[in-house]
């Protein structure tokens, strides 16, 4: 049973490794919420990550139904510090969005999405 | 082929969870997990440890496999991984068998990545060395064999209908060339040419809260991934006793850590060759990328 016996001590050093090591960024959350209809047009796109990650290298993108750019190109670390991506938003109309993002993680791994929202009439 | 007294069943179910090599890919917005019962389509620096598999024969005859495996890359697309097992064979009123699986090393190449269409493509070649005496009482092969092999990917997030989107697909195909032809009398200890196949159809939940809608889902259940993978075998012709054709269903789901996941499968007989019960697979896997990014998860040449 030696082969047993050795890697449970192996699995629960990974696990205790796991618990604090780094990882790809990926959302946890977003504002608009992905695939929500808001009866008032936001004022800017939150992305929340699991890691941090590099402004430099991060991106939002929001367009309208057309394709047309309506974000201000302005991406920036939010409140919550590395692990929130933000966007600010030209005067939103009525109808559907596309958001397109990207992400550099700290430790410089990439992710990449995107979801809709829709702002009714 | 000096197998034991064991079904042909068991044996296969060990040729096949011997063969296996799993690795995790992240591809655009979709990530494909580690599947259990075969491997996916990327590369990575990653450990399975371990894997249990539980396979119940018949008349009361059961085979516990302990498996690893680890994969390294080379580059950032080409991976060298090594995995191998050690199991347990028991039938009532007998002593129990054990012995180390058959060793794999398998090299393997991305070879194609869309990040935009969720497709991800590789080629691999495995090799399956030569057992001992153990090996080969535990349903082990006593010769090798090389098995050139395709690995595929395709998440769906194209399709029209925004709940499907989650879903995914994954394949392997392998053809297995051995070191030593089995006779037709099944006694020069060789192996049959073979094909060996797995696919698996994957409903991401992390994809559908993070790229479709978000249901508010708790976040232990916003990590699931249910999925059902499907294992065949089948001799690709000349003699092959002992090696009868196979197809088994695993129903199941993955939890995705950020640094892990815990996998847990049935693993359904298909025929009668793939045994008269339902077993069962569970797996813990480590994604050395993430965990050491700057050491021993990072490839040998950037």
């Amino acid at each position: 049973m030696l082969p047993i016996r050795s890697s449970l001590l192996a699995v629960a050093f990974l696990l205790a490794l796991a618990a604090s090591a780094l990882a790809h960024a990926f959302p946890t959350g977003t504002f608009p919420p992905v695939g929500s209809t808001l009866k008032t047009a936001p004022r800017e796109v939150v992305i929340d990550f699991t890691e941090g990650v590099i402004p430099n290298f991060s991106k939002i993108e929001v367009a309208d139904a057309t394709g047309a750019r309506v974000d201000k190109n302005d991406d920036h670390l939010g409140p919550a510090g590395a692990k929130e991506l933000v966007v600010d938003l030209e005067p939103l109309k009525p109808g559907t969005y596309k958001v397109t993002w990207h992400a550099t993680a700290v430790d410089t791994h990439k992710t990449q999405g995107s979801f809709d929202f829709t702002v009714s009439p | 082929m000096n197998r034991p007294s064991f079904g042909a069943a068991l044996a296969c179910a060990s040729l096949f969870a011997a063969h296996s090599a799993f690795a995790h890919v992240v591809v655009g917005a979709r990530v494909f997990p580690v599947t259990l019962t075969f491997d996916d389509p990327g590369v990575g620096d990653e450990a399975t440890l371990p894997q249990f598999v539980y396979a119940p024969g018949p008349d009361g005859q059961n085979e516990y496999q302990f498996q690893w495996e680890y994969d390294k890359t080379i580059t950032p697309t080409t991976a060298l991984i090594y995995n191998q097992g050690w199991d347990v064979l028991h039938q009532p009123g007998m002593k129990n068998l054990t012995g180390f699986e058959n060793a794999v090393i398998t090299g393997k190449w991305q070879s194609i990545t869309l990040p935009n269409s969720e497709t991800v493509a590789s080629l691999g070649v495995m090799y399956e060395f030569g057992g001992n005496q153990a090996t080969q009482n535990i349903g082990g092969d006593a010769t090798g064999a090389t098995l050139p092999t395709l690995y595929i990917g395709q998440g769906l997030g194209a399709l029209p209908i925004g709940m499907l989107r989650p879903l995914a697909v994954t394949g392997e195909l392998s053809y297995s060339i051995p070191d030593r032809q089995l006779n037709s009398a099944g006694d020069n200890q060789g192996q049959p040419f073979y094909w060996a196949g797995g696919l698996s159809l994957q409903y991401s939940i992390p994809y559908l809260q993070s790229q479709v809608k978000h249901f508010g889902i708790p976040d232990f259940f916003g990590r699931m991934i249910p999925l059902v993978e499907v294992d065949w075998f089948s001799p690709a012709g000349g003699p092959a006793s002992g090696y009868p054709e196979t197809l088994t269903f695993a129903p199941g789901v993955i939890y995705m850590g950020d640094t892990y996941q815990v996998g847990l499968e049935a693993l359904i007989p298909g025929n009668k060759a793939a045994g008269p019960h339902v077993g069962a697979i569970l797996q813990v896997h480590f994604f050395f990328d993430d965990m050491f990014p700057k050491t021993l998860g990072r490839p040998l040449f950037q």
